[in-house]
């Protein structure tokens, strides 16, 4: 398992074997994002919207960019492609509560499978730590098995219960990637 | 801890397990046609079918199936509601060794393209209407149906009725008249012209007898795959249930639709292998005449809805009309009130026992014992041969204690064998030999359950699962609409009626008909949203995902405010 520094440094690997550079999503980033979003199949806007959203109007991409820094922030995974920056997935934190943050990731669907959701939820890991956020919040539709899957695999513990038809998670920050897990070979969709 | 702790309940009669050992559902018709060939197998407008002439009718019509080219596992889609032809095409689709289809009328061009596609059916038996209105429209996008088989709703009637429809019909909208040139055929036609030979079939048991369609959490319906096994032994253990229930002797109101799994099993498939009679309501929304029906044919046992109990209950002058003749009813799909039941009761003497089942279970897997403890707002206890316990609602893993709450799980023989080509979506339901309901109960002491609400993100209206998010991606479509998010709100008729939530695009105006209309020409009319409210913005968590709760909570509010 690579350490703290490792998860600090902003240029990776995914596992294409391709460079993936990991930095903070900015007021700039609109046009990334929005190109990010028409990589998502309906299926992937809906784990992350839960709502089959069919486009992200301006006021939806002002708040995705426009972060408020006292309370939340966001990683952006980024790679050069074809001479141009594509944004391949993003995850976002955003403080709720002392040491509560609501958490969601989100990866296109040309480039899942490849660990760039690990990835960007080490690297948001490591920044929760260093603001002392203790827990992360996710909605999740309980049939988003993949990414289930992927939370049990990277050491989810925590709490889960029902409610209309979703799935709330409370997930303990500091049991995130204990050595032994086999986190790398999946990635989340949501 | 007894982990059938039900089984004493079980009052005399009832087995603790039917046989395994069971027939196709074709044998069970050969067999009530040789027992009870001149029993009348079903009654549609005084018209009457024996059991001879459905047998007859359906080995004509899986003797033109074949010629037709199907094969046994081939697909056929009917899409009929209950009329005789529904019954000998049923019937006659099993004895080609083929897979019934089940096709809800009420569908939509969207939904029926869907369904026969999915399924991939090589043929389809619907009403001429349904073609005129809406089928004919879509056929160049079915690739997989070679033959679109169709009859006239007045095939199913009586003489003179059946020359009058055309003129007395009008109103019903089922009138059309099919252009020559449509590439179509009649199955009166093919039945004319067809040997009463169906063909040999190496029958076993195991073989797929439906594609039971159900709403999909993803807004697309799946097949639910049902044997001929999974769906005899149902119909065994509602026998079982019922031990008052004599061969040859019993009157059944089949108002249930056939298309669903209630009415294919509690009406249909028990009525053909128990020699029992028919009575084909087509439409019992039809009070008056659902009431003159009863009271002419002298029915012994009424499978409905829970609304239906009440509106014969609230029927002008129900006190005046004989209904002693019902002695037992099964109410399901949705929670049946205790004044209801108590007052049916009252009314015919009869007893209603309320009963819980899913399409993925062919469908029966709990009901209160008939003449036993009755115990209000339970489903009852798990029918012969079944078991049902309760899992924690995480990880599905852990059992809960007596009185807890959680996921409930069933295993019996009637538990499908999977979705149709979906093993991502069997994959969450069918696990470790249990299927994951999605409903959220509890067991009591002496093992009667009672459901307490539902993992899944659904609206139950009219006995009908609908899941919102199908109503969101049409609402998402339509042109003036950014966001959407429909709801299920309380309604005193049908349980549960559906609420859509719209934001328009900046600068878009629209009314809610407008809303509803755009809705009405995509859904089937019982997924179409009743109210429509008009928002600046939808509830969002922090990082931009919908919470369609916070609007459900709203609504609970303002229900209990009254």
């Amino acid at each position: 398992m690579a350490g703290m520094d490792d998860d600090a440094d902003p240029s990776t690997t995914a596992r294409d074997g391709l460079p993936v550079h990991l930095r903070e999503v900015g007021p700039e980033d609109g046009p990334l994002l929005e190109d990010l979003f028409r990589s998502l199949s309906p299926q992937s806007i809906y784990n992350r919207f839960l709502a089959p959203v069919r486009e992200l109007d301006g006021t939806r991409v002002h708040a995705l960019t426009h972060m408020d820094p006292c309370v939340e922030f966001a990683v952006a995974a980024c790679r050069e492609i074809d001479g141009r920056e594509r944004m391949l997935g993003v995850g976002r934190c955003h403080r709720v509560g002392a040491q509560e943050a609501e958490l969601a990731i989100v990866v296109g669907d040309p480039w899942q499978r490849l660990g760039i959701g690990s990835l960007l939820l080490r690297r948001i890991v490591h920044r929760a730590r260093e603001l002392d956020i203790r827990w992360f919040l996710s909605t999740v539709d309980p049939n988003n098995l993949p990414l289930l899957r992927f939370s049990e695999a990277v050491g989810f513990r925590g709490d889960l219960r029902y409610h209309s038809g979703l799935l709330w998670m409370r997930t303990d920050v500091q049991a995130l990637f204990p050595p032994e897990a086999d986190w790398q070979d999946r990635t989340p969709r949501a | 801890m007894d982990t059938r702790p039900w089984h004493r309940f079980y009052t005399e009669g009832i087995p603790l397990e039917v046989s395994q050992d069971v027939d196709p559902l074709p044998v069970l018709l050969d067999r009530t046609a040789t027992r009870w060939p001149d029993r009348t197998a079903t009654v549609f407008e005084g018209g009457r079918m024996s059991y001879r002439e459905l047998r007859e009718a359906a080995d004509r019509f899986a003797a033109a199936l074949v010629s037709l080219g199907v094969r046994p596992g081939d697909r056929v889609a009917l899409q009929l509601p209950n009329l005789p032809q529904m019954v000998v095409a049923y019937y006659g689709v099993l004895k080609a060794g083929a897979v019934a289809v089940m096709t809800n009328p009420l569908y939509v061009a969207r939904e029926i393209e869907h369904q026969f596609n999915d399924s991939g059916a090589r043929v389809v038996l619907t009403l001429d209407a349904y073609w005129v209105k809406t089928i004919r429209e879509i056929r160049h996008r079915l690739p997989t149906v070679e033959h679109i088989v169709l009859t006239r709703l007045a095939d199913g009637l009586p003489f003179p009725k059946n020359l009058l429809f055309p003129l007395v019909g009008k109103k019903t909208g089922l009138v059309v008249t099919v252009d020559p040139q449509d590439p179509v055929l009649w199955f009166q036609d093919l039945l004319r012209r067809s040997p009463a030979s169906p063909p040999r079939i190496d029958w076993n048991a195991d073989m797929l007898a439906n594609l039971q369609y159900t709403g999909g959490t993803t807004g697309l319906s799946k097949g639910a795959m049902l044997t001929h096994r999974n769906l005899a032994i149902n119909v065994r253990q509602v026998q079982a249930w019922f031990p008052g229930f004599q061969e040859g002797a019993e009157i059944v109101v089949s108002m249930l639709p056939f298309f669903h799994s209630f009415g294919l099993t509690v009406c249909m498939n028990l009525a053909v292998a128990s020699a029992a009679t028919q009575v084909l309501v087509p439409n019992p929304r039809d009070i008056p005449k659902l009431v003159r029906t009863i009271g002419k044919y002298r029915p012994t046992f009424l499978p409905a809805v829970p609304a239906t109990f009440n509106a014969i209950n609230h029927f002008p002058g129900i006190e005046g009309i004989n209904l002693s003749s019902i002695k037992a009813c099964i109410s399901g799909s949705a929670p049946l009130p205790l004044e209801v039941m108590e007052r049916f009761e009252q009314l015919t003497g009869g007893k209603i026992t309320e009963g819980f089942g899913l399409s993925e279970t062919s469908p029966v897997t709990h009901a209160n014992p008939i003449h036993g403890v009755r115990k209000p707002g339970s489903i009852g206890i798990p029918v012969p041969s079944t078991d049902a316990k309760i899992l924690d609602l995480e990880e599905g893993k852990r059992e809960m204690a007596v009185g807890e709450d959680g996921e409930l799980v069933i295993q019996g023989p009637q538990v499908m064998q999977g979705y149709w080509n979906n093993p991502s979506e069997t994959e969450g339901m069918l696990r470790n030999g249990w299927l994951h309901t999605g409903d959220i109960a509890r067991m009591d002491e002496d093992g009667f359950f009672y459901i307490v609400g539902r993992k899944k993100d659904m609206i139950i209206a009219g006995g009908y699962n609908i899941y919102p998010r199908e109503i969101d991606e049409i609402l998402y479509e339509h042109p003036k609409v950014l966001e959407a998010a429909a709801v299920g709100v309380p309604d005193p008729r049908r349980g549960e009626t559906v609420k859509a939530f719209v934001v328009l695009k900046p600068g878009e105006t629209a009314t809610a008909e407008e809303i509803i209309d755009y809705c009405r020409s995509r859904l089937a009319a019982y997924k179409v949203p009743r109210m429509v409210e008009f928002r600046t913005e939808l509830p969002k968590s922090t990082v931009g995902k919908v919470l369609r709760r916070v609007l459900q909570e709203e609504e609970q509010a303002r229900s209990r405010a009254g």
